[in-house]
């Protein structure tokens, strides 16, 4: 094995790599955006209503990273070096642990990412990036209130098993940094073999589709092969319809930060029995009380 | 829709991977196998086990030292460490032992000390000569005891120079 690939990751080398490429992937989606709106713009379809969304999404951005500094980082690094205390494995940082570790946090994202789908009270966070009825980088920025708090329930394992707990934010970084890259129109299918091992803007496009046959499809992050080998894999083939079912209607951030609490604040509060609240919390989106079908439709709503 | 076996065996599928990937992934190591020191002059068999990369020459001496408290961390007191070693720089991989200290938590500095002066050395406000700090400090910050206290094991440190 040659030395390079196992001569350890120093911590500090993490963090450069970390800042470094947070920063400037930024400055890159705000060049991007600005190439896809001027694009939309020769073609005639930039519209108040585009440009409106946009700022939106920038400005749920600064509530979600308000909420998440106040709130979860410090609760995020105590839990990931608390756990590294009991890690069951010794695993050593270096560049072939990097890759098995990326590999791995892009499962576990594919994972938090299905059940933030598929579970009402993690959907009413989630479902604020689903929001928008546009599809470009902006997007990407949109998050909900808890988006920067589910994740760590889902890649604590991985310190746990051994994983140094800042190669593990590195990888989560890099799942989430390609991800939002997918965020965008103005690129189509790519060459098969690309499109068949990894995620890309067109099968993010179905994920964002409120389109029937697209909906709770392609929750991968980095691979498409999880969702192709779990079940929940769609290919893009018809027109895609963005944002939600219910869409919200609002350019307000406000109203987009916090729709999907309000949402099943309501439901919550007019369903009648415990069972019945229960359900609205813990089912599926689109779940209604008995006596009537368990879900609206074969695959909730979006 | 998914099935329910299909969920469940997704989930035993992705279980296996993660342990598996872990698994293979400890056995991925840069290994130093013989001691270059000890402070007993014996190979570890407890206590700390530090392996120290990167240093950019063989100018000058590698000074390891141990701290069990803050006030000695802080002022990189070599005559109030828990433990010391002090061996010639070498650009390859190092590898020293800490065999008696087997209990508590300790903070490691390895200071490549080039001009054998003993100290770190500055120029404006940046260090001239390379260090080691274990634990997880952050990377533009002065080093703290407490996030560079870490438990006997097997410890790999980078030397980080911030100046050619």
């Amino acid at each position: 094995m040659p030395d390079f690939l196992l001569k350890p990751i120093p911590g500090f080398q993490l963090e450069i790599w970390e800042k470094f490429i947070g920063d400037w992937f930024f400055v890159f989606a705000i060049a991007f955006l600005v190439f896809e709106l001027a694009l939309y713009a020769l073609r005639g379809k930039l519209s108040k209503h585009m440009a409106d969304d946009t700022v939106t999404n920038y400005i749920t951005l600064a509530f979600f990273l308000i909420t998440t500094t106040l709130l979860f980082a410090t609760l995020y690094a105590a839990a990931y070096f608390f756990a590294a205390e009991f890690a069951v494995f010794s695993i050593q940082t270096n560049l072939l642990t990097l890759a098995i570790c990326l590999i791995l946090a892009d499962l576990a994202y594919y994972w938090e990412h299905r059940i933030l789908h598929r579970i009402n009270f993690l959907w009413a966070t989630h479902s604020v990036h689903h929001s928008s009825p546009f599809f470009n980088i902006s997007v990407a920025y949109r998050h909900g209130p808890l988006d920067g708090f589910w994740p760590l329930f889902f890649h604590l394992p991985l310190v746990l098993l051994g994983f140094d707990p800042l190669l593990v934010l590195v990888c989560e970084l890099f799942v989430q940094l390609f991800q939002t890259a997918l965020h965008t129109e103005v690129i189509g299918k790519l060459w098969k073999p690309i499109e068949l091992l990894f995620n890309t803007p067109s099968h993010h496009r179905v994920h964002h589709g409120s389109n029937r046959k697209y909906l709770d499809k392609n929750y991968a992050g980095i691979f498409i092969i999880w969702d192709r080998m779990f079940g929940t894999f769609e290919e893009e083939i018809e027109d895609v319809k963005y944002g939600l079912t219910r869409p919200i209607n609002s350019i307000n951030p406000f109203v987009a930060f916090f729709h999907g609490f309000t949402r099943l604040g309501a439901e919550v509060a007019k369903a009648e029995g415990l069972y019945n609240k229960l359900g609205h919390l813990f089912g599926p989106p689109g779940w209604k009380p008995k006596k009537k079908p368990v879900q609206s439709t074969s695959e909730g709503e979006k | 829709m998914p099935s329910n076996a299909m969920r469940l065996s997704a989930a035993a599928v992705t279980i296996a991977l993660t342990i598996g990937g872990a698994y293979l992934a400890s056995g991925l190591r840069y290994v130093v196998p013989e001691a270059n020191a000890s402070t007993t002059d014996t190979e570890n068999v407890s206590g700390y086990q530090i392996n120290i990369h990167d240093t950019r020459s063989d100018q000058g001496k590698l000074l390891i030292m141990a701290f069990d408290h803050q006030e000695a961390f802080d002022a990189l007191d070599y005559k109030a460490v828990s433990g010391y070693l002090e061996i010639p720089a070498d650009a390859a991989s190092l590898r020293v032992d800490f065999p008696d200290l087997t209990e508590g938590y300790h903070a490691f500095f390895v200071l490549h000390d080039e001009n054998g002066d003993y100290e770190l050395n500055f120029e404006g406000e940046l260090p001239s000569e390379g260090y080691a700090v274990s634990g997880t400090n952050e990377a533009y910050g002065e080093p703290v005891f407490d996030y560079s206290v870490i438990v006997p094991g097997t410890h790999d440190l980078s030397v980080r120079y911030w100046l050619p």
